[in-house]
Order: C-alpha cells, then structure tokens, then sequence
C-alpha cells in the first residue's frame, strides 16, 4: 500500500481537505458534549449515524451524572427510546413547562407504579453524592400525604471539603457558586426522564440560630388548575429541592438532608397522587431548552412576586367578602327578627 | 520503497525525514522516534539508519516544522524534573495552535495520525473538538467539510428532535 501510494504522490500536489471518518469517529466525537454533539448529528446522514453510537452517549450521560450508571436506571435507559440519548436530551435541558395542559391530556396520562429518582450534587466539579431511590407511587401512603421524597436516612451524613471558617457571607456565597445539583425522574413506565432541578442554587440560607445552612433549588411549572387563572392557588406550583448542610466553625461541613417537595402558589403541600400526575406531565409535555446559569433563579424571583401579588388579592377579596358577609348577617338578622316579631303577634293574636 | 537514498547524516544519529512533497527534513533520533511511523520503519532494520531517507506520504512540508517543534518540545516536558508547571506546558499548546486556521488543524490531525503519535493527535482533535463546541450546524458542517444530504423534511425532523441544543449558541 505504502509503495503504490508513493508512486502517486511523490512530485504531486499535496493536499488533504477531509479528515478520515474513524478519526471523527474515535478521536473528536469522543470528546465533545452532548450539545455540540446533537448539532452534529444535524450535519449529514453520515454525521447522523456516526453519532447515534450509544457508548458516546452513555459516556456523556455518565460522565455528567455518575448516579445513572446504577444498574436499576441502567436497565430502564435500555427501554428508552434512543437509550442514551434520550436521557440525555430529557434530563440535560432545562425543563420549561408554563403553559397550561387540558384537563384531558392530564386524564390520560399513563399510569405509573413507580418514580426512580437519580440525583447527583456536585461542588466545584467534584461529586458530592449519588443517590438513586424508588418511591412507589400506588399505595395510600405515598397518595395522600403531602409529596415528599427524602434521600438520606434519619442518622445519614455525608461529608464535604466545604470547610466552615470565616465570614458566613463568604461562605454561602461560596455554596451558591459551587454547589450544584441535577434530580432526574424517571417514570417507570413512560420511558422517559425529566430534571426536576434548576442545577444552581435559587436560594442560599443560614439558620440563625442552628447555624444549619439550607441551600434551595426550584423549577416552577404550570399547575393542573387553571380553570379560576390567576386565582388559582396551582396556576403555578414549585418543585423545591432542599439540601441542609451543617458544620462546627473550623470543621468541614455535611450534608445531612436532602429532599424535594412540591408547593402550591399559597406555599402549601401537594398531595403524592397530585404531585404524581404534574410531574407525569412535565416528563410526557414539558419542553426542553438550553437554560442559562441563572435562569432558574430569575423563574424562581418571578414566581415569588407572582405569589405575592395572589396573596394581595386574596387579602382584598377575603376583606371584601368579609364586608358583604357582615352586612348579609346584619341582613339577616334583622330580618329574623322582624319574622319573629311578626309570628309572635300572631300568636298574640290568635290566643 | 524509499529507492532514492540521496541524503547523507554526518551528524551524529540523524534520520532524514521526507515530507510528502518531496522537501527533505534532517531529525535529531530521538524526535523522530517519537513518530511510531518513523519507528516501525527500522524495527529489525537498524543498520537502515544511517543513511535512509523515511517517506512520510501523508505529511505536507508546510506542517513538519511545527510537528517537530511539537515532538522536541513534548519530550523535553516529559523528561525534565521536576515536571514543567502546567502554565507553561498551556503556554506552549496555546502558541501553538495560534493562526492555524482550521483547515491547517484538519491537515495536521492527518499526519499526527498518519505519523501515529497518540500525544499530538489527542491534543489536535481536542483542539478541533473545542473549536466546535457550542457552534451552530451550519458551522459544524463547514468546519468538517461537510456535505448536507437530508431532505429538507429530514433535516426539519432531526432540528425538531435535537432543537432543545440550539438555544444559547455561540456566534459563529
């Protein structure tokens, strides 16, 4: 081969204007993330194959989340449709999901036996923790009361480099830049995911008297009532990750809760069986986009001003009402008593 | 194979090196030991060396400067101690890939994988691999050179399945 090449080149022009598709293949595809990776996979049908490779995408989803590489999510990934790649395109966006769905769409929904939580935090690009859970969905206790998913056990520490020293400022400013968290859910008989994280912290917080910090992230979707608009109390609900981290001055810090609830706009609880089909919703309709840093904290400013303004409202209502109530028992009573004037007139009357 | 053997090394072990346009390159040994192409050619074939000329059929004359300069560099990191700081090692990559536009890139990843030297050709496809990185489709494509061969209903379709990664593009 290397002789017949040699006859051609030698003397001619030399000029190469493609690379081979192996090294496309094992050398730039290789180490490239799942974005740019997508967008090749928009260039040919030759690109379009090359990078529908599973290993490239497990590799990717691996890497960004160490916590899918259990055998139980494993096995689900196998089901989806693209493998890899739809988790990947599921759970890397960020969900946006702020339009209302029909009563119907909800209705028919699939039914889910069980919701497999995949959750990895990180600081400063180093794992914290990885943790996968199932919660069963079917049973009374998981329906009625409020939704909660809780990931460390009651005694469950989990140790950190964060060292607790200096400024307090410092150091939650600290936690609000370094620590990041992805939640993905998948539904065991949806074959597909969803992140229910905004992966930077919308809220960073320190207990004053326990001096427990308690770092917050929030994705806000559309409710399953819309029907009243804005006076609806789910026209928007929150899903609200909250990892409690503690410490001694001079230690470093632990985390010792980390749970994910979801909210209404009046900050009460969802039950398990409501939060069950908006988070069916989200994974079957919300969209998917490439969010920026600090999106999820500007969506979760916008949601608590939303709130706020509700509970004005509902403060001049509630006045509004009072005064009507009163003026109707002022109504009533006197009209009571004029029946009971009359009645006993007529009693009079009649003996 | 390499018939003409016109080149003459006094110097002490040096390997004539013949670039694919026929411009002829005098390498010190043990640099052009670093290319296992160059290697493979005098396993079991020692007494060649001194006076062969190595064809290497798909390396252009304008890139083996900088190759070399590569190779020179890289293995004077690797032996020093203690070990270069990484700035400067960063430095040198940096200035290396410089005014090289991304056909020159494409070119060499070539030859560094012709030459079969995994050091330079991870380091030139990771360049390549971050000259891409959160570029839009069109700019891909110009980048590889390549041709678009989907209907425009498949290309709408495959936009639509991957659209959740065009957001928040760079600019071109």
């Amino acid at each position: 081969m290397a002789s017949g090449a040699a006859t051609t080149v030698d003397g001619s022009v030399f000029s190469i204007s493609t690379v081979h598709p192996d090294i496309i293949q094992t050398h730039i595809l290789t180490q490239l993330d799942g974005p740019t990776l997508a967008a090749a996979a928009c260039t040919s049908s030759y690109f379009h194959s090359l990078t529908r490779n599973e290993k490239l995408w497990q590799e990717i989803c691996a890497s960004a989340w160490p916590s899918v590489k259990d055998p139980r999510v494993q096995t689900l990934i196998s089901m989806f449709p693209s493998g890899h790649k739809s988790l990947f395109s599921d759970s890397f966006p960020v969900l946006d999901l702020q339009r209302p769905q029909s009563k119907h769409t909800l209705d028919s929904l699939p039914s889910t036996t069980e919701l497999i939580s995949a959750v990895d935090i990180f600081y400063e690009n180093n794992l914290l923790f990885s943790k996968v859970k199932e919660t069963e969905t079917v049973t009374g206790w998981f329906q009625f009361p409020p939704f909660r998913i809780d990931l460390l056990g009651e005694k469950e520490l989990v140790p950190t480099p964060i060292s607790v020293a200096g400024e307090s400022d410092v150091l939650l400013k600290q936690l609000e830049d370094k620590l990041s968290l992805s939640w993905i859910i998948i539904d065991s008989s949806g074959r597909k995911a969803v992140n229910l994280s905004s992966r930077w912290p919308v809220s960073v917080e320190q207990h004053w008297l326990t001096r427990e910090v308690q770092v917050k992230y929030a994705v806000i979707v559309a409710g399953d009532d819309q029907r009243w608009g804005s006076f609806s109390t789910r026209e928007f609900v929150e899903f609200e990750i909250l990892v409690t981290l503690g410490g001694k001055e001079g230690g470093e810090m632990y985390v010792k809760e980390v749970c994910m609830q979801m909210k209404d706009m009046e900050e009460k609880n969802l039950s398990g069986r409501d939060s069950l089909v908006i988070i069916q919703n989200c994974i079957a309709n919300g969209k998917r986009k490439q969010g920026k840093r600090d999106e999820g904290k500007h969506k979760y400013k916008e949601f608590r001003v939303r709130k706020t303004e509700k509970k004005d409202r509902k403060q001049k209502v509630e006045r509004f009402l009072n005064i009507g109530c009163f003026s109707g028992f002022i109504a009533f009573c006197s009209f009571k008593l004029w029946v009971m004037l009359l009645y006993s007139i007529c009693n009079y009357s009649a003996s | 194979m390499a018939s003409s053997s016109s080149s003459s090394s006094t110097q002490v072990k040096k390997i004539t090196l013949k670039a694919a346009d026929g411009k002829h390159f005098e390498v010190e040994e043990p640099v052009a030991m670093e290319m296992e192409t160059v290697k493979s050619f005098f396993v079991g074939n020692e007494d060649a060396m001194k006076d062969m000329v190595v064809p290497l059929l798909n390396v252009s004359s304008e890139h083996m400067p900088a190759i070399l300069d590569f190779y020179r560099n890289h293995s004077e990191f690797r032996k020093r101690t203690p070990p270069p700081p990484a700035e400067e090692v960063k430095a040198f990559n940096e200035a290396f890939l410089e005014n090289k536009s991304d056909e020159q890139l494409m070119e060499m990843i070539m030859a560094a994988n012709f030459l079969n030297t995994k050091e330079l050709l991870n380091f030139l496809t990771e360049a390549a691999a971050n000259r891409i990185k959160n570029k839009s489709v069109e700019y891909v494509r110009a980048f590889f050179g390549i041709e678009n061969d989907f209907t425009p209903e498949e290309e709408a379709r495959i936009r639509a399945e991957n659209e959740w990664a065009f957001d928040g593009l760079d600019e071109d």
